[in-house]
C-alpha cells in the first residue's frame, strides 16, 4: 500500500465543497506563495504518515454529517503532488459511497493528476495571478499557463470547478487585475462559482512559530469594503458578458 | 363534558385518564413550511411593551422588582393578580402584580430569610415564627444526614443537592385540566383512594393513601385559584382559548406551591393544536387570534419567578425556571407530531424576541419534516435560543408521550417522576482517590482513610484502583444522601398538585448526575500515556502535578481517550446501581452541569490533565475548551460515543459556531445545520445546545449590556440572557471552544 503525508485535518470544514466536508491538509507544496497561510504544510514527509485505509476509517467517522453534498476534500499543501496515492484513496472512498473534492493550485498536470481529477466530484482551483510575470514573483513558479491547460482539460472531462483568487493589498486589488482575471475565466463552461478571496493574517502566527521570513508582514487584511467593490465590478463584467443572467 | 369533546374522535381516552391517547387518536400531523404564520397583534405588542418596562425595572433593581414578605406562596394565599386585565387573554400570575416574588418557606426557612435579606427585605417575624414550630424539609434532611455526608456536602465533591430547595424535576400533566376539567380528576383520584384503603395498611399503602389526601386537597384548591380568575375549570375546556388558560392554571397552581428548581410544562404543542384545528373548522378562530393566544400564554410563562439566594444563582445561573416546552418528535405509529401549533410556539421567539423561557425543546428525529427542521434551524440560527433532544432514542423508552423536565430529563407525562440528585464531581473524587480520602482544598478527611501517592510518576494501574475504590465509596454515599434527601421531600414538602396531575401509581426516576467528565478523562489519559508527577503542598497532599509529553485528548474522536470518557460513565452508573433508592425508584444518570460547571471548577484544586486550580470546568459531557483540535464534528462525534444506555437522564453537549462557517446564505446554513444535527444524533448521541454567533459579538454584550436585552445563549441544558450572567460566567462562555475556520 502507497503511503502518504498528511498534516492535519479539520471535520467541520464549509467552505472547501459542498455540505459538511472533512478537510484533509495533505503535506508538502510546490509553491511558496507570499500570501500563503498554510506554511507548515510547505515541506514534505514532515508529518504523520497514512496510508489510504486510514483514510477511509477516518472518512466513514464522518460519514453520518456526509448527507446533502457533503464529503471529503484534500487541500494542503498541494494535493496533487501525492496524486498516486490520492488516485487509490479517492477510489477508495468512491467504493464506500463518499464523495471527494480536491483543492489545488493546478500547478501540475501530468497522467496521474489527470485521472485523479477525473475521480473527483468536485475541483476547487486557485487562479492566483493573471500573468506568470507575478507567478514567477510571488509563487516561485511560473504557473498561469498550466492553471489555463488544466482548466481546459477539467473543462473536456466536464468536472466542475470553484474557483478562487486570494486578493491582497497592493498587489492584486485592481480593477485592472479583475477585468485580467476575468478575461482568462470568462468561456470556460465547467466553473461553478468563481470567488474572490480576502487576503487574511491569521497565517502570520504560523510564520513566527516556525521561524521562516514572513515575506507580507505588516501587511493589513483586505479591508471590506474593498472586497465589496471588486466583487460588484467582477459581477459587472459577468452580466456584460452574458447579459441574459 | 359532552359539549366539550365535541367533534374529537372518541376512544380509550373518553372513559378514563389517558391523554395519549387522546392526542393519538385526534393530533393532525403538519408538513407545511412557516409561510402560514402570523405576526403579533397591535394587542400583543402593547402588553409586550409592558413587559419590556418591568423587565427593565426588575433588571435596574438587581435582578428582583418585589418581594412579598408577609405571605407564603401557596395556590390561595394571594389574590388574582394581572398584567393587564382588560388586554390580557391568558390570565393568572403568581402574586397579586407581576413579577412580584412570594416566599416559599417549605423547603427551608432559612433560605426565604437569607434571600429576602440579600435583597434589602426582611421576612416578616409572623412567617419565620410561623416555621419556627414547623420542620422544614431542609431540617429534615439535616436531623438524619451523616457527618459523611455533610463533609462531602461541604467540600463540594456532591453539590447543588436539592436539601434547601424544591426539587423539581416533577412535570404535571396539565392537559388533563384541559381534557377532562378537575371534577373529573379529582373522581377518578378518590376511587383510587377507596381501592387503596381496602388493601392491608403496609407503611407503603399508608403513605400512599396520605400522599393521594394531599393532591386530593390541593387539586379542590386549585378549583378554587381559577375562580378567582372568573373560571369554572371543574369542567373540561369548550375552546381553544379554555384549554390553554386550564393547562395553565395547572401549571400556575403548581409554581405556587413549589419552588423546584425546573418545572417544566411538558410537552403541550400536539395537545393544544387539537383545539385549535376544531376552533378554526367551527369558524370560531382564525391565525391571527391562535397565534395571540400562544403570544400571551408565552408571555405568561415568561414572567414566573422564584425567589433565591445568591449561592444558589451562582450555581443556576441567569434566574433560570426551565419551563421546558417539548415539541416534535415521532408517534409510534410512525406519524411525525409536528403540527400547526409546534410552528406557533417557536414564532414566539419572533413575535415576542428571543427569550430564555419557555425552555423550548426540539425532540428530533431523521424522520422529521424537512420544512420544519429548516424552520428550527432558522430559529437556532437567529435566536440561539432553542435545543434539540434526540426522539429515535428516548421513543423506545419513554414512549411518544414523554416530555424533559429541567434540561435533559426525560419522563412519561403523568407517569413518571423523578428524584432530583443534581451531581457528583468525580475529578474531585480522582484527586480525593490519590489523597487517601482528604479534599485537596480544605485538608478534611472526607472519605476512607488511605495513604497518599507519593512524588514520583503516577502509574496508571494503581491510580485506576484507587480510583476505582473511591468512586464505589462515593456511589454509596450518593445514593444515601439522595434516599434521605427524598425521603424528607416527600414527607415535608410533597408536591400535592403536581402529583395529583399524575397517575395515582407512578414509576420514580432518582436522577444522579456526574460533572467533570472531561477533566477526569483527559487526566487519566494523561496519567497513561503521558508522564504525570504529583507535587505535594506543606501539607502533605497533593495540589498540584508536572506533566510530560503529549496525551490523547476527550474531543477529537480519538478513542484513545473517548474510550475512558466512556468508562468513566458506565462504570459510575454501575456503581449507583449496587445501593437501592428509596421507593423503589429506579437509579438514572445525566452527563450535564447547567452553569454549576463555573462553581466545581472553583472548588476543584489543579488535575493531572493540566487544568489548574480554580478554572472552570467545560460544561455537561463537553471536551474541555481548546482542547477539541479536529473540529467540531470531531468533537461531537467524541460526545455521541458515551452510551445513553447507562445515561437516561441526559447527556449534555453544547456546541457553539460562527455563522460564517455554517456557510454564505440562509439556506446553506440551516442545510448544514440540519445536516449536522441528523448526524450527530444518527450515532445516538442525546442532546445538542446550538449557540450560532460571534465571540466578537459576546464581548461587546460584556461590555455593553445595554445594548443586547434580549441576548439569550444556550448554556449547558437551558437558555440564559447573557446579561443575567456574572462575569466570571460570561467569561467562561466566551473562551469555551468556537467552531470557526482560521
Amino acid at each position: 500500500m502507497k503511503k502518504g503525508y498528511i498534516n492535519s485535518l479539520e471535520s467541520f470544514a464549509t467552505f472547501e465543497g459542498a455540505g459538511i466536508r472533512l478537510a484533509i491538509f495533505m503535506q508538502g507544496c510546490n509553491l511558496r506563495c507570499a500570501y500563503c497561510h498554510n506554511p507548515d504544510t510547505w515541506t514534505p514527509r514532515t508529518n504523520e504518515v497514512v496510508t489510504s485505509e486510514d483514510l477511509l476509517k477516518k472518512a466513514l467517522r464522518y460519514k453520518p454529517y456526509f448527507k446533502n453534498g457533503g464529503g471529503v476534500t484534500f487541500t494542503g499543501g498541494e494535493p496533487l503532488l501525492q496524486a498516486d496515492f490520492l488516485i487509490e484513496t479517492v477510489k477508495l472512498l468512491k467504493e464506500n459511497g463518499i464523495n471527494t473534492a480536491i483543492d489545488t493550485s493546478c500547478s501540475l498536470l501530468n497522467d496521474s493528476v489527470k485521472e485523479l481529477y477525473s475521480l473527483c466530484e468536485l475541483v476547487i482551483a486557485d487562479l492566483k495571478y493573471p500573468d506568470n510575470s507575478r507567478y514567477t514573483a510571488k509563487c516561485g513558479m511560473a504557473a498561469l499557463d498550466k492553471v489555463v491547460e488544466s482548466l481546459r482539460f477539467l473543462e473536456e472531462k466536464n468536472i466542475p470547478v470553484w474557483l478562487r483568487t486570494v486578493i491582497v493589498p497592493n498587489d492584486n486589488d485592481t480593477e485592472k487585475d479583475i477585468l485580467a482575471y476575468y478575461n482568462i475565466i470568462k468561456d470556460f463552461k465547467n466553473i461553478k462559482k468563481y470567488e474572490l478571496l480576502p487576503f487574511h493574517t491569521m497565517g502570520f502566527k504560523k510564520y513566527t512559530a516556525l521561524g521562516i521570513n514572513n515575506p507580507l508582514e505588516g501587511l493589513s487584511a483586505l479591508p471590506n469594503e474593498r472586497l465589496t467593490q471588486l466583487k460588484a465590478y467582477l459581477a459587472k463584467l459577468a452580466t456584460q458578458h452574458n447579459p441574459k443572467n | 363534558m359532552k359539549n366539550a369533546h365535541r367533534a374529537f374522535i372518541t376512544g380509550v381516552w373518553s372513559k378514563k385518564i389517558d391523554t395519549r391517547d387522546f392526542i393519538i387518536k385526534n393530533y393532525i400531523p403538519y408538513d407545511g413550511d412557516e409561510g402560514f404564520l402570523s405576526n403579533p397583534t397591535p394587542r400583543t405588542l402593547n402588553l409586550l411593551e409592558k413587559v419590556e418596562k418591568l423587565l427593565k425595572a426588575e433588571s435596574d433593581a438587581g435582578g428582583v422588582l418585589d418581594i412579598d414578605t408577609g405571605r407564603i406562596s401557596s395556590l390561595l394565599s394571594f389574590p388574582a393578580g394581572y398584567l393587564d386585565k382588560e388586554n390580557e387573554i391568558i390570565k393568572g400570575l403568581q402574586t397579586d402584580k407581576p413579577l412580584k416574588r412570594a416566599v416559599n418557606p417549605f423547603g427551608g426557612i432559612r433560605m426565604s430569610q437569607q434571600a429576602c435579606e440579600e435583597y434589602g427585605y426582611r421576612l416578616e417575624d409572623k412567617i419565620s415564627n410561623a416555621f419556627s414550630y414547623r420542620t422544614t424539609h431542609n431540617d429534615g434532611v439535616f436531623r438524619a444526614y451523616t457527618d459523611e455526608m455533610k463533609a462531602a456536602r461541604r467540600t463540594g465533591v456532591i453539590t447543588g443537592l436539592p436539601d434547601a430547595y424544591g426539587r423539581g424535576r416533577i412535570i404535571g400533566d396539565y392537559r388533563r385540566i384541559a381534557l377532562y376539567g378537575m371534577d373529573f380528576l379529582i373522581n377518578e383520584k378518590k376511587k383510587d383512594k377507596a381501592a387503596l384503603g381496602k388493601k392491608a395498611m403496609s407503611e407503603k399503602n399508608i403513605r400512599l393513601i396520605e400522599d393521594l389526601f394531599k393532591q386530593l386537597e390541593f387539586m379542590e384548591q386549585l378549583k378554587e385559584m381559577a375562580a378567582a380568575y372568573g373560571d369554572d375549570i371543574s369542567r373540561p375546556a369548550q375552546s381553544a382559548k379554555e384549554a390553554v388558560q386550564w393547562l395553565y392554571y395547572g401549571y400556575l397552581g403548581a409554581v405556587k406551591e413549589q419552588n423546584g428548581a425546573a418545572n417544566s410544562i411538558g410537552r403541550i404543542s400536539a395537545f393544544l393544536d387539537i383545539y385549535f384545528e376544531r376552533d378554526m373548522r367551527e369558524g370560531t378562530l382564525d391565525e391571527s387570534s391562535a397565534q395571540e393566544i400562544i403570544d400571551d400564554f408565552v408571555i405568561k410563562l415568561r414572567l414566573v419567578r422564584h425567589l433565591r439566594t445568591s449561592s444558589y444563582n451562582d450555581l443556576f445561573a441567569g434566574d433560570p425556571m426551565w419551563v421546558t416546552m417539548a415539541e416534535a418528535g415521532i408517534a409510534l405509529d410512525g406519524r411525525h407530531m409536528v403540527t400547526k401549533t409546534a410552528y406557533r410556539v417557536l414564532n414566539t421567539l419572533y413575535n415576542l424576541q428571543p427569550s430564555a423561557e419557555p425552555n423550548i425543546t426540539i425532540l428530533w428525529s431523521e424522520q422529521l419534516p424537512q420544512n420544519y427542521k429548516n424552520f428550527c434551524a432558522k430559529v437556532s440560527i437567529d435566536t440561539d435560543s432553542i435545543q434539540y433532544e434526540n426522539d429515535d432514542i428516548m421513543r423506545p423508552n419513554y414512549g411518544d408521550d414523554y416530555a424533559i423536565a429541567c434540561c435533559v430529563s426525560a419522563m412519561k407525562v403523568g407517569k413518571q417522576m423523578q428524584y432530583f440528585g443534581a451531581r457528583c464531581n468525580l475529578a474531585k473524587v480522582l484527586l480525593m482517590a490519590i489523597n487517601g480520602g482528604k479534599d485537596e482544598i480544605s485538608g478534611v478527611q472526607v472519605g476512607p482513610k488511605g495513604s497518599v501517592f507519593e512524588e514520583k510518576p503516577l502509574d496508571y494501574k494503581e491510580v485506576l484502583k484507587t480510583y476505582e475504590k473511591y468512586s464505589s465509596w462515593m456511589a454509596n454515599l450518593y445514593v444515601n444522601t439522595l434516599n434521605i434527601i427524598h425521603f424528607m421531600h416527600d414527607k415535608y414538602a410533597y408536591e400535592r398538585l403536581m402529583m395529583g396531575l399524575h397517575d395515582t401509581q407512578v414509576e420514580r426516576l432518582m436522577a444522579f448526575g456526574i460533572c467533570g467528565l472531561s477533566v477526569l478523562a483527559d487526566s487519566l489519559s494523561a496519567i497513561k500515556h503521558a508522564t504525570v508527577t504529583p507535587i505535594k503542598d506543606e501539607r502533605g497532599l497533593i495540589t498540584d502535578f508536572t506533566i510530560e509529553g503529549d496525551f490523547p485528548k476527550y474531543g477529537n474522536d480519538d478513542d484513545a481517550a473517548d474510550d475512558i470518557a466512556k468508562w468513566i460513565v458506565e462504570d459510575f452508573y454501575k456503581k449507583l446501581k449496587k445501593t437501592p433508592t428509596y421507593r423503589n425508584a429506579v437509579h438514572t444518570l445525566s452527563v450535564l452541569t447547567i452553569t454549576s460547571n463555573v462553581v466545581y471548577g472553583k472548588k476543584t484544586g489543579s488535575t493531572p490533565d493540566g487544568r489548574k486550580k480554580g478554572e472552570p470546568f467545560a460544561p455537561g459531557a463537553n471536551p474541555m475548551h481548546g482542547r477539541d483540535s479536529c473540529g467540531a464534528v470531531a468533537s461531537l462525534n467524541s460526545v455521541a460515543k458515551l452510551d445513553y444506555g447507562c445515561c437516561q437522564d441526559g447527556i449534555s453537549n453544547t456546541f457553539s459556531v460562527t455563522p460564517e462557517i455554517l456557510g454564505e446564505e440562509d439556506n446553506d446554513r440551516k442545510t448544514r445545520l440540519t445536516t449536522l444535527i441528523d448526524g450527530y444524533f444518527s450515532q445516538g448521541a442525546h442532546h445538542l445546545n446550538v449557540n450560532v454567533l460571534n465571540r466578537e459579538h459576546l464581548i461587546d454584550a460584556m461590555n455593553n449590556p445595554g445594548k443586547y436585552p434580549n441576548l439569550t445563549i444556550r448554556v449547558s441544558g437551558y437558555a440564559v440572557n447573557f446579561n443575567k450572567l456574572n462575569k466570571d460566567q460570561q467569561l467562561e462562555v466566551i473562551n469555551r471552544t468556537y467552531h470557526q475556520n482560521i
